[in-house]
């Protein structure tokens, strides 16, 4: 409500020319609706004539004062906390007159006005009942992020996100609540309500991440909502919107965020020679390489890093003492950039959302330029054909294209598409290239910048494309039907090569590197189709204080894959990989399969006074995964709330309700099926023969191997689903005027009748124990949001966010009756890590003799320098008893690998037209059992990393690792299945995930170029970390070997044009 | 307004026909795949699935010999040294070790739906009992006694599952009676693919059975031997008069010339080795034109090949010096006796 008393307006077109100089003191006064005054409000002033911009705050009497130029247009922006922004427009003051402004602010109910998108609709956020959680797509602005997991990481607890691997174009996968079944079980997420690989949405698209956690908000979607629902909305345009165009690009470079370093060539030859004469033998290295590695050690520039005398290296091979340096050799700067354009408006019929994106990952590997490219492109369209009838198009497709050294095609060269080029056995010694130019790189020797290069591609192309039409029909008021269908297209193209190449010995003769050998060309060609049909009818009816909404309906959905590959070896030329143009051995095979899922839903939704919500979920669920008879599973659920901040009690004490402003309690429990979707596995009834196309022996005298026949794996007639129930219990707080904001959820998942291989039968069966419905596990955990904002003033405002999540899982049944610790057991945590307490590292042999017997852990002799194990039981032994949880010696529970108390902290500042934020994540707990690459080297055709070189001697007794041996680890590292709490790793860590600055425009000039804003930006991600963890490991990338995560800095601009 | 409601109308009317017709979409089979939904239709399914028991076919490998004084291996052999332990779990009683038996009971009891000619479908029902016979025979030679199975169980066939082991000679007259219905299904060899079964290979393998448990059987005082040792030199009889097959001798004729060995039809020195012809006997590389071959293993280049001749070259295993010993003299006498013998000082001097 606002009120504008200037009655001098009227003469303002004919005397503006003649006061435009003069300045007028104008006085307003700002109210809340009942009139009191509100002080401390910020006014901001433009002077639309000359664009400048100024600050008042309201007094204690709620009175501001500003000198206005007579004749000139003047906006007022009145911003406070607790009530709505509200304007006045094209203010004008003209001599004489005397004017005066009162504005009335509304409260701003905007937390309770917040809608959030549920299963077929939306829902006010007062009104939830279930546990629900919304993002807006805000989060992802302004951020280096692959692909759309990389950004919703952290944002929602619970929400745990992992990265598969690095590698250009590798997506994320998601999981709501921690650790769902044995047999593993993801979340559904829907595109738009559609199943749509998230990691191939335009995260610049995305308008908000809602994510439904409890079995209650989940039992919509039924059979494959077990394990929670992620709805992923995109943008659309707004009605009476003026076209606006957005253009946003960035760059940002990727390094290396961990550089773990192998030793160099001189730590490597003494490394090798003690752990050597340490196993009982003498000096690994000769004295010749010896010596030359030192020389070129010493004085690279005047020695060689490759020694060949042909009465010696007989073999015609280069002996090498070399120093290389391969983390820095193998990989560069790789970088990142984006650039995406939209165009989004509307009339009051018509809205319209149109974007094209595109991106680019640049990987990070030397010898092979891998790189990702998505294009994506965004079309939404409704319009209001009738009063009663809407109309929606929305079209959606993703280009993208990746490529990768292949490395051959069966694996041996330890080098993937996906994989990290660093390998075990990189000596420094051995150079990159000889001296002649050619590879590096023979015998035992692999060079992997030499695969990465010369290996071949893997390169996979993905089209995929979403249309979908939806008519909503309004009969009645409040009464909508709503028809949607979706047809998606899918195709997957990998063309996979290997290239021969030589590697040149001293004497000139060469061999090709065997894992490449022969060359050949592999196709694999997938096209998919999906389609999916919702109609549902929602119906709201209010009786006085009784409101009720009542959704019903039906969706389905198919999907059909068939693929085929086709492979040939010996391409005639090494470079033009094309299968007609090869001619070894051709192979060829396919696939074809199909899933579809058959729905029936209902939703009741009652509330009385918005003190009281119950509802009412179901769905009657089929899937093709199962036998008839035994398709449907029916998913109940119930949940409730109370606002007893809706109370009269609560409402008119004053004291209370100032201070808490929204309280709500609420509860849920629901039964959902699963059907299993993650197994891979269409028809798990149905017994698949297996078909061998090239059974190993030769019948007849056609110039093929024969084709071959046997029968499938048992089937247990018993199969059926297995159930997930889950309890929900909530609250919702709202403190200090909206400004504070807290939810809290706990809840319980039981995970029933899990699969597993059933019980032991005589080996006369002659077929694995099919599996059968025989284990459950429980699923405890909470999860926590508080928010905080507020203005200091009118041009400074703040914003903090903290989420915290920890979930629990325990075996609850399970098939093992010995509780052996090889396997499940009955009461075990999921993720425990059994292992033993060490007191230290011997220090002479008296201590050892003085010591428990250890001969189980290593029956070898114990020397100075190996890990004392501390004897629990105080038998005399090392053990661990009889390996079962009633029975574990010496063992005990050292730590848990499952990562808890994830938690995420955001915030930020906007002051006038600079934005900062940032924003942490992390893990409060997590352990980490070590590889092998922690302690050194495994066998002597590893190389040990710089890090290990702290090791025992009886020059250095206070060693951090244990003496080495060339042959393993002599009992140094854990045995009989346990680990030692010495070594056990904390994976915990905070780290800066984002760091930005963001600087908005809004000059004079650009109003004639018809830019609204521009906005400079840049952000930096992953920066900083703290950890306890060792150097060697990056805590969300626990292994050495997998493609390095990376560090960003990023720059961009965003612009708007109205 | 009326054509609001007749579009109203249709949209509901298509709304429930949609409903309606898609009752049927989770109705989906297997389309890439077979299953008992839509297999055991013809004899060629019958074929397919017999294929699959060929590689369980014994092919000689280079430790064929561990256990005997022919051969030294790196590591002592557990069976010669008295060493070898029964394994808690596995030692040919794996499931997988039982997989064929169930393999073949499942075609037993499901190939009767296919259809085709008496001979065709008699063929593979011979090929099945035959290697029903041939599993149980490794099973009998490893265990003695064990469960006789003649259908494909499921989990809840207890009775069979719980079974006691059943008497050895049950067991091998159970192999017996297979192989005499594969030898009565199976057709000449002519009549065959190369290298499938026919009726003398299930023959020998009769013979071979009848010998093996006569033989047991004999030397542990146990009566009834003779009536199998009778049935196996009935079998070979059968084989010996109207099998066809005959000694290898190779095609060439060779002479001596001062000492040499010469191919009669170059009249140059041949390098044959002649008239033992070792290479033929041990690995001549086409066995299906030798004469003395009942079932040849074949190989073919870039098809399938085998790695004997170049694993007997690696380390593992090497011939003893008893067996070097074990070979006459280039004038036929043994190395105690001839003169051309000079002792085992070195290589060189010994051959």
């Amino acid at each position: 409500m606002k009120l504008k008393t200037g009655l001098g307006t009227f003469f303002m077109l004919c005397s503006m020319g003649l006061y435009a100089q003069q300045s007028t003191p104008v006085r307003g006064t700002v109210l809340t609706e009942s009139g009191t005054t509100l002080q401390g409000v910020s006014v901001r002033i433009l002077d639309k004539q000359t664009q400048k911009t100024g600050y008042v705050t309201s007094d204690s009497t709620g009175t501001f004062t500003i000198d206005m130029q007579q004749g000139h247009p003047y906006n007022l922006y009145f911003t406070y906390v607790g009530y709505d922004n509200d304007s006045i427009t094209n203010f004008l003051v003209t001599s004489g007159e005397k004017s005066t402004i009162m504005m009335r602010m509304h409260p701003n109910n905007a937390a309770l006005s917040d809608v959030v998108i549920v299963g077929y609709g939306t829902q006010k956020k007062v009104d939830l009942s279930g546990a629900v959680q919304q993002v807006s797509g805000e989060v992802l602005d302004n951020r280096p992020i692959a692909n759309l997991g990389a950004g919703l990481q952290g944002v929602i607890p619970n929400l745990q996100i992992t990265q598969n691997s690095a590698a250009p174009g590798q997506g994320a996968s998601f999981n709501i609540r921690g650790f769902t079944s044995i047999n593993g079980g993801s979340p559904l997420i829907l595109v738009d309500g559609v199943v749509q690989d998230p990691n191939l949405v335009n995260p610049n698209d995305v308008a908000s991440v809602t994510v439904l956690k409890d079995a209650a908000s989940a039992a919509i979607y039924g059979a494959r909502a077990a394990y929670g629902v992620i709805l992923i909305t995109t943008k659309t345009g707004k009605h009476n919107q003026k076209p606006t165009v957005k253009l946003s690009s960035s760059y940002a470079t990727n390094k290396l965020l961990v550089n773990p370093k192998y030793m160099n060539s001189m730590d490597y030859i003494n490394y090798m020679d003690t752990a050597s004469i340490n196993a009982g033998n003498g000096a690994y290295f000769s004295q010749r390489i010896r010596d030359g590695v030192t020389a070129y050690f010493k004085d690279p520039a005047n020695n060689p890093y490759v020694l060949y005398d042909p009465s010696i290296d007989v073999t015609g091979y280069y002996t090498y003492v070399g120093n290389t340096d391969w983390t820095d050799a193998l990989y560069k700067t790789g970088s990142l950039q984006q650039n995406n354009i939209s165009l989004s408006g509307g009339s009051d019929k018509t809205s319209y959302y149109m974007s094209y994106g595109n991106s680019r990952q640049n990987g990070m590997l030397a010898a092979y330029h891998d790189y990702y490219q998505r294009h994506n492109i965004n079309m939404n369209i409704a319009s209001d054909i009738t009063p009663w009838l809407t109309v929606n198009g929305k079209l959606r497709y993703t280009y993208s294209f990746e490529d990768h050294p292949s490395g051959g095609g069966n694996g041996n060269s330890g080098i993937t598409a996906i994989s990290g080029e660093l390998k075990n056995d990189l000596r420094p010694l051995m150079p990159i290239r000889h001296p002649d130019g050619n590879w590096a790189g023979q015998g035992s020797f692999t060079n992997p910048f030499a695969v990465g290069a010369e290996g071949g591609h893997n390169q996979t192309k993905i089209n995929d494309l979403w249309l979908t039409a939806a008519v909503t029909v309004r009969p009645l008021k409040d009464w909508n039907i709503n028809l949607d269908y979706t047809f998606n297209p899918y195709s997957n193209n990998n063309e996979f090569t290997s290239r021969l190449f030589k590697e040149y010995h001293a004497d000139g003769t060469f061999n090709y590197y065997p894992w490449t050998n022969p060359n050949e060309i592999d196709l694999y060609n997938a096209n998919d189709y999906y389609h999916a049909l919702n109609i549902y009818s929602d119906y709201s009816k209010n009786f006085g204080l009784h409101h009720f909404k009542v959704l019903v309906g039906y969706n389905e959905e198919v999907k059909q894959y068939k693929n085929y590959t086709a492979g040939r070896t010996n391409l005639i030329d090494n470079d033009l990989p094309a299968i007609n143009r090869a001619t070894g051995p051709q192979s060829v095979d396919g696939g074809i399969t199909s899933w579809a899922v058959q729905g029936y839903f209902a939703r009741l939704n009652y509330d009385y006074a918005d003190r009281y919500f119950l509802e009412f979920n179901g769905r009657y669920d089929g899937s093709s995964r199962f036998q008839e008879g035994n398709r449907y599973v029916m998913a109940p659920s119930v949940s409730g709330a109370w606002r007893i901040s809706q109370e009269n009690f609560w409402k008119n004490n004053a004291g209370l309700s100032d201070f808490i402003n929204e309280f709500k309690i609420r509860g849920s429990y629901g039964t959902l099926g699963n059907q299993l979707t993650d197994n891979g596995n269409y028809f798990p009834y149905v017994s698949n023969y297996s078909i061998n196309t090239a059974l190993p022996y030769i019948l007849g005298t056609e110039n093929t191997l024969p084709v071959s026949v046997a029968p499938g794996a048992l089937v247990n007639p018993n199969f059926t689903w297995e159930k997930v129930k889950q309890w929900n219990v909530g609250a919702d707080l709202d403190f200090l005027k909206h400004r504070l904001s807290a939810t809290i959820d706990v809840y319980s998942r039981y995970t029933i009748g899990m699969l597993t291989p059933g019980q032991s039968l005589p080996a006369t069966l002659g077929a694995a124990v099919p599996v059968e419905n025989a284990a459950d596990l429980k699923t405890k955990g909470f999860e926590l949001t508080l928010g905080w904002h507020d203005k200091i003033s009118g041009d400074l405002s703040y914003r903090l966010s903290f989420n915290l999540s920890n979930s629990k899982s325990y075996i609850t049944k399970y098939d093992n009756p010995t509780n052996y610790l090889g396997d499940y057991y009955k009461g075990e945590r999921i993720g425990e890590i059994w292992g033993f307490k060490t007191a230290g590292l011997f220090q002479s042999q008296e201590q050892i003799n003085n010591w428990a017997d250890q001969s189980l852990l290593y029956s070898g002799t114990w020397n100075p320098g190996d890990v004392k194990y501390m004897d629990l039981n105080g038998d005399g032994v090392i053990s661990n008893g009889n390996y079962t949880s009633d029975s574990t010696g010496d063992m005990r529970i050292i730590g848990n690998s499952e990562p808890q108390l994830l938690f995420g902290f955001n915030g930020g500042f906007t002051w006038k037209n600079l934005d900062f934020s940032f924003f942490f994540q992390g893990v409060g707990k997590q352990d980490f059992v070590p590889d092998s690459r922690f302690y050194g080297i495994n066998s002597e055709w590893d190389v040990p990393m710089q890090l290990a070189s702290d090791f025992w001697s009886y020059a250095n007794t206070n060693g951090y690792l244990p003496r080495p041996y060339i042959n393993g680890g002599h009992g140094n590292r854990g045995g009989l299945n346990g680990t030692l709490d010495r070594y056990l790793q904390n994976a915990a860590y905070i780290r800066l995930k984002q760091l930005s600055v963001a600087y908005t425009l809004r000059c004079p000039w650009m109003k004639k170029a018809m830019i609204d804003n521009i906005q400079l930006y840049a952000t930096g991600q992953n920066i900083l970390t703290i950890t306890s963890l060792s150097k060697l490991y990056d805590p969300e990338n626990l292994s050495l070997m997998n493609y390095p995560n990376t560090k960003s800095y990023s720059v961009g601009i965003n612009i708007t044009l109205k | 307004m009326k054509n609001q409601h007749i579009l109203f109308y249709l949209l509901l009317g298509s709304l429930l026909t949609t409903a309606v017709s898609c009752s049927k979409v989770l109705d989906r089979k297997p389309q890439d795949s077979i299953s008992d939904l839509n297999y055991w239709q013809t004899a060629d399914e019958l074929k397919l699935y017999c294929n699959n028991f060929y590689p369980e076919l014994y092919v000689p490998d280079q430790f064929a010999d561990d256990q005997s004084d022919n051969c030294v291996p790196n590591s002592p052999n557990s069976w010669l040294y008295g060493l070898t332990t029964v394994p808690s779990s596995g030692g040919g009683w794996a499931y997988t070790d039982w997989a064929y038996i169930r393999s073949a009971n499942y075609f037993l009891t499901h190939y009767q739906t296919a259809t085709g000619s008496v001979e065709e479908i008699d063929e593979y029902l011979g090929e099945i009992h035959f290697f029903r016979a041939y599993e149980y025979f490794n099973k009998v030679k490893s265990f003695g006694d064990v469960p006789w199975i003649n259908k494909d169980l499921n989990v809840n066939d207890s009775s069979f599952l719980y079974a006691p082991r059943t008497d050895r000679k049950i067991v091998t007259d159970s192999i017996i009676a297979d192989l005499k219905i594969a030898v009565a299904k199976l057709p000449l060899p002519d009549q065959v693919e190369l290298g499938r079964l026919h009726k003398y290979a299930a023959e020998q393998m009769l013979a071979r059975v009848c010998l093996y448990e006569g033989t047991w059987m004999k030397y542990r005082n146990q009566s009834g031997w003779e009536t199998y040792l009778d049935q196996a030199a009935a079998a070979a009889k059968d084989i010996m008069d109207n099998g066809g097959y005959s000694i290898y001798k190779p095609e060439a004729a060779y002479y001596y010339k001062a000492g040499d060995l010469v191919d009669a039809k170059t009249n140059t020195v041949a390098t044959q080795d002649y008239p033992l012809s070792y290479k033929e006997q041990f690995i001549q590389e086409d066995l299906t034109k030798n004469p003395e071959c009942v079932l040849p293993k074949i190989y073919r280049l870039d098809q399938l090949t085998s790695k004997l001749s170049r694993s007997v070259n690696e380390s593992g295993t090497g011939v003893s010096k008893d067996l070097i010993d074990a070979f006459l003299c280039a004038d036929g006498k043994p190395i105690a006796l001839s003169s051309l013998y000079k002792g085992d000082d070195s290589a060189s001097v010994e051959f």
